[in-house]
């Protein structure tokens, strides 16, 4: 019989998780308890994280047309969600779907400038006037 | 749209995730942002991920032009790349060198950094004197100018060294040369920017060698050798990691042209129209686990024979080579289909006039 795992959210909201989707990630995997507290992560965010799993879990091949649009769906979000589904990816251990999700941003990033990428990333300081002139260097 | 930030800040090693996917060229951009970017563009743990992501099938081309018989001055180098699609063959800026040195060949390329020579002609001098060797990052622009090593004075004028260049193993951080003169074998590491002797294991008893095409494969060096005693050709293994070098005989019979390729992740030699590789022999019980076995991959119907050879394989055909007139022209052929490609585009420059060298290339963030 399969368990059922419990994954509680910083908002104190808990989903039910199957076995097979639950053990998608090795945090959980390697886990003692079946009941798991993901810090830093809302609700909202872990819920998602759960949708992509009990997907994943119930689909058999993986390289399936309907899952990669499935998939390319589910990453199609805003930049802020994006970060928070990584963050929390990353913290469950969740490989493919960390995959997924850096590939996305790195998609989104190849598409932008170098302005764009300085809202992105607030933990750098940037000089703006620096920035352009460099850009007409070529680089 | 005003100035939507993110409260959320990743992890380095999140951030490297995400580095690891974008092409060299935006890392370069974003190294000029600030101090944290530029040195995380030369984090070797990102430079290690990104390259084992990279895609592999790029390779570069030299060509020269510009030879002028008359005064018979050097030729012009000039450099391309081959990349995803065969109709895609850039063209790409060489270092400018101080000095007046021009570009003569690649002495290897690997994990993205690329070693040339240059050469400053002068009369009368040996080699090692006019020559310079550069490692060179053609796709971060990076380049710079080795210590020479010091070689052995009694040997004629003419007599050429034999180098090499490659990383031993995985680690993006360490490269080697190996420069091979005579008797004297000495290798160069990144690590200690200097030249050191080494005993030169298994190297063949033969007075001068010299290797002229060359191939690298899993940490290995080939070159396609001939010796003082022109006794035929065989091929010369170097292993970086061990510092041992191997004679591979060729099989007897054939007439084997100088010209190495790497075919299907094999070391593979050409004999008029064939391409046969070469693969370890697991099956030999004299217990020498070196012994190796050519056998015959495919044969290819030239049209014209006399103008037409092998010059090259890339993403599992072979690029033929045809002399025209005053200049040589390449096209693709497929050894399953026996198909033929168009005429790749060829160079530019006015007084092109053939192709030189094609190697195996990708593109890294790796330090020079």
């Amino acid at each position: 019989m399969s368990r059922v795992f419990k994954l509680k959210s910083s908002d104190n909201e808990t989903f039910e998780v199957e076995e097979a989707a639950a053990l998608l990630s090795e945090t959980i995997k390697s886990s003692s308890s079946t009941e798991i507290t993901v810090p830093n992560v809302k609700a909202e965010i872990l819920g998602k994280v759960v949708e992509w799993c009990n997907k994943h879990a119930e689909s058999e091949d993986t390289k399936d047309q309907l899952i990669k649009e499935w998939d390319a769906e589910f990453v199609s979000v805003d930049q802020h969600v994006l970060f928070k589904l990584i963050t929390a990816a990353d913290y469950l251990q969740i490989k493919e779907l960390v995959d997924q999700l850096t590939q996305r941003v790195g998609d989104m990033i190849k598409a932008k400038t170098l302005k764009t990428v300085e809202m992105t990333y607030p933990t750098f300081n940037v000089e703006r006037e620096v920035q352009e002139e460099l850009k007409s260097l070529g680089f | 749209m005003g100035t939507k930030r993110s409260c959320y800040s990743l992890g380095e090693d999140l951030i490297v995730e995400i580095l690891s996917r974008l092409p060299v060229k935006s890392l370069m951009r974003f190294s000029c942002v600030s101090k944290e970017w530029y040195s995380l563009t030369r984090n070797s743990y990102l430079i290690n991920i990104h390259l084992h992501r990279a895609d592999s099938n790029l390779s570069l081309l030299t060509h020269e032009y510009d030879r002028d018989k008359r005064f018979n001055t050097d030729p012009k180098f000039g450099i391309s790349m081959l990349g995803d699609e065969a109709a895609d063959l850039v063209s790409i800026d060489l270092p400018i060198l101080s000095n007046s040195s021009k570009f003569t060949n690649i002495v290897g390329s690997s994990n993205g950094l690329v070693c040339l020579v240059a050469r400053v002609k002068k009369k009368r001098r040996k080699f090692m004197d006019s020559a310079e060797i550069i490692i060179w990052n053609p796709v971060t622009k990076q380049f710079r100018s080795l210590p020479k090593p010091v070689l052995e004075e009694n040997f004629h004028r003419f007599d050429r060294p034999t180098l090499g260049f490659g990383f031993s193993d995985d680690n993006t951080d360490d490269y080697k040369l190996v420069n091979i003169f005579h008797k004297q074998v000495q290798v160069f590491t990144r690590s200690t920017n200097s030249w050191r002797e080494v005993e030169g294991k298994g190297y063949p008893s033969c007075k001068y060698c010299y290797g002229d095409f060359w191939v690298s494969l899993k940490g290995v060096l080939y070159w396609s050798a001939r010796t003082d005693r022109s006794k035929g050709r065989f091929v010369l293994s170097f292993n970086l990691r061990d510092e041992v070098f191997h004679v591979i005989q060729l099989p007897s019979g054939n007439y084997w042209y100088s010209r190495l390729l790497l075919w299907k992740n094999s070391l593979a030699i050409v004999s008029r129209n064939q391409v046969w590789a070469a693969k370890t022999d697991d099956s030999d019980e004299s217990g020498d686990n070196n012994k190796i076995v050519w056998t015959k991959q495919f044969s290819i119907d030239f049209s014209i024979s006399r103008c037409e050879e092998v010059f090259g394989i890339w993403k599992d055909q072979v690029l033929i080579r045809r002399h025209i007139s005053r200049y040589d022209r390449l096209y693709l052929y497929d050894p399953i289909t026996k198909e033929r490609g168009k005429l790749l585009r060829k160079p530019d420059e006015k007084n092109y006039y053939g192709y030189g060298q094609l190697v195996n290339y990708v593109e890294s963030l790796a330090l020079v």
